[in-house]
């Protein structure tokens, strides 16, 4: 996913759903990893963005078996990550330990939050400029 | 790493130097080799330099719990 830079304008939104099957994690993590380089975050932002994206898939898919969709909004200075799941009415929710991951997003970007209806992970990551003289 | 303990090692030395990507899953599953291990007065340790790897550790506080080193020859004592 290479997005150009008539696509990156404030307001955009980038979205992704995925089955609740840890197997497809990855693919949401390389959708947050895309769509941070193609902002030209740094390396180690993109690592955070992947970590806390998989955290958050992982979470709701034990708490709230169901679809996950992974919603990414641009403003003017950060990308707004909002990760929830549509609970499937016969899914049984885990009592498997989870909280490391949400201490995990938490610790990563201070400004994340959990709700539970929808369940919903949200998080935030700014948005640097560019060094003169690049692009 | 189960396998190792099941077949009767008791010192674990993990290298993920060539792991580039850990979540809260993957450390679950070396806490508990890590638990299976002290349970039988073993121990656990870790090569990790850098990277999102050792970040994770970080952030959670298991590298307190974790003897983390520099290498394989560092953790063995060799």
């Amino acid at each position: 996913l290479a997005l150009p830079h008539h696509l990156q304008q404030p307001g955009e939104r980038f979205a992704l759903e995925i089955p609740p099957d840890p197997a497809f994690i990855g693919t949401a993590r390389l959708f947050a990893a895309s769509i941070g380089r193609s902002f030209r975050l740094p390396e180690t932002s993109v690592d955070d963005m992947k970590l806390a994206v998989s955290e958050a898939c992982g979470y709701l898919m034990v708490t709230a078996p169901g679809p996950v969709a992974v919603q990414v909004e641009q403003s003017a200075a950060r990308l707004t990550f909002n990760i929830t799941s549509t609970p499937s009415p016969a899914a049984e929710a885990s009592d498997h330990e989870t909280l490391l991951g949400l201490e995990v997003i938490g610790a990563l970007f201070p400004d994340a939050q959990s709700t539970p209806d929808p369940p919903t992970i949200t998080f935030s990551v700014p948005l640097e400029k560019e060094p003169p003289g690049t692009g | 790493v189960l396998d190792l303990i099941q077949n009767g090692s008791h010192q674990v030395v993990v290298d993920l130097r060539g792991v580039e990507f850990m979540d809260s899953t993957g450390l679950g599953v070396l806490v508990g080799a890590l638990k299976r291990l002290r349970e039988q007065e073993g121990d656990l340790a870790l090569v990790c330099t850098e990277g999102p790897v050792l970040k994770i550790l970080t952030l959670t506080g298991l590298d307190r719990v974790f003897p983390i080193h520099r290498d394989v020859a560092e953790a063995t004592g060799s």
